[in-house]
């Protein structure tokens, strides 16, 4: 592999395990405070999959930079995580252990945040299957039977949220509204995406995979008529919308500010400690 | 220098149990998927029923002192080939079916019905998923219509 290659694809497997960290990290939050039971659970276990994922992206990347796992995820700076600024943001109240929890929490943008992501997901992992890396290929097949379970627990809340209450629908409705520009930031590329599909590493570019989301989300807003903003014209999708990016190169807003400070700490405080 | 056949290898990880599920051995479980002995090194191929299992560490630890005897060891997460339902062994299944989990039906590659298996209390085929999570990433959660009990359900993954 050569140097430019090699630098291309440690960055890509970096930038989809720190999207994978960071939601993970960002929805394992709501553990003990969704608003039921079997939501602590699912978010729980949601949260543990994709940490998970992270760690074997962390690992690959690892192996190509010769470094710890545990260093890539907790111990870089701050500027260096590429995650999609989507995923950043707290959807729970700010706990405060004198009980002066901050914001109400947004569980409409928890739900609309992690199906909408997991369907981008869904198809960045399709393309990584075919992989060069025989590695890749078969974490692509493992992550891909997980999902599966994200996918369905994601439709069953869309759905209750649109055709619920009307508070319910009044939330989702406001929450995709606030997401929409972060949405379409989860296109932006990787530096290098080029050279990995030239190598077979994977199968399209982050970009390409926009119009193939757009196709795919359509149909569960048009089948509750919730307002989409943007229409699908000869040339492919018009978006009303502009995305919001920055991600991939490390720009990234307040909520990823207070969300650094947080998962680092504990690292931070004991970087050579063994767990 | 390693001083022990692959059979032996094997006989002896025999003896280890999942950490969860103690009842059930991780050779049952199919999570052990090779095994090579070299002159220099042991080398165990080993891959997780999920990707994000906390219990793949003790898992590893337990390999490692269990066979440090015969020579050095090394446990290989082996991510290329993926653990799949169809590595349980027919013993495994009915260890899990023991143990108080439901397995699906379908144990195949595709998740075809959201309903489980049967009850593992009174093998009634009424029942209902409850939450496709549960209290580790492997479980899943159903109700038995007919005798009223939850249970736990094995993933299919």
């Amino acid at each position: 592999m050569s140097p430019e290659l090699k630098e291309a694809y440690a960055r890509y497997l970096l930038t989809l395990a720190d999207d994978e960290i960071v939601i993970g990290y960002r929805d394992s939050e709501w553990t003990g405070v969704a608003p039921v039971i079997e939501e602590d659970v699912a978010f729980s276990s949601l949260a543990q999959d994709e940490i998970g994922h992270a760690r074997l992206f962390y690992t690959l990347a690892g192996k190509l930079l010769g470094k710890d796992p545990d260093h890539l995820a907790l111990l870089r700076p701050k500027e260096d995580y590429y995650h999609a600024r989507l995923l950043e943001d707290r959807t729970t109240p700010k706990y405060d252990p004198g009980g002066n929890h901050e914001g109400g929490g947004d569980w409409a943008r928890a739900i609309a945040r992690r199906f909408l992501y997991d369907l981008f997901d869904d198809l960045r992992i399709e393309g990584l299957l075919t992989s060069s890396d025989p590695e890749l290929a078969g974490a692509a097949e493992k992550i891909r039977r997980e999902e599966r379970y994200h996918l369905r627990h994601g439709e069953a809340w869309w759905r209750t949220l649109a055709e619920g209450s009307i508070e319910a629908r009044t939330r989702l409705e406001a929450a995709l509204e606030v997401i929409w520009p972060d949405l379409l930031g989860l296109f932006e590329p990787a530096p290098g995406e080029d050279r990995l599909v030239e190598a077979g590493l994977i199968a399209r570019t982050t970009d390409a995979l926009r119009e193939p989301w757009l196709d795919r989300v359509y149909p569960y807003f048009e089948a509750h008529a919730l307002p989409f903003p943007g229409e699908k014209i000869r040339e492919g999708w018009r978006m009303a919308v502009e995305p919001r990016t920055g991600g991939r190169h490390g720009v990234h807003g307040p909520g990823w500010d207070e969300l650094y400070e947080e998962m680092t700490m504990v690292r931070k405080l004991e970087p050579e400690g063994a767990w | 220098m390693v001083r022990v056949t692959e059979a032996e290898v094997w006989q002896a990880l025999k003896e280890l149990t999942d950490p969860e599920i103690p009842t059930l051995t991780l050779v049952d479980l199919g999570v052990i998927r090779a095994v090579e002995v070299g002159d220099e090194k042991i080398v165990v191929r080993f891959t997780p029923t999920f990707l994000g299992c906390p219990a793949v560490d003790r898992m590893k630890r337990d390999i490692e002192e269990r066979l440090s005897g015969f020579g050095p060891v090394e446990v290989v997460i082996d991510y290329a080939h993926p653990w799949t339902p169809d590595r349980l062994s027919e013993n495994g299944k009915l260890m899990l079916s023991l143990a108080g989990f439901a397995l699906p039906d379908d144990l195949g590659a595709e998740v075809k019905r959201e309903a489980p298996a049967a009850c593992p209390h009174c093998g009634s085929r009424a029942t209902t998923l409850i939450n496709r999570f549960g209290p580790t990433a492997c479980r899943a959660l159903g109700y038995c219509n007919d005798c009223r009990q939850p249970f736990e359900i094995f993933k299919v993954v």
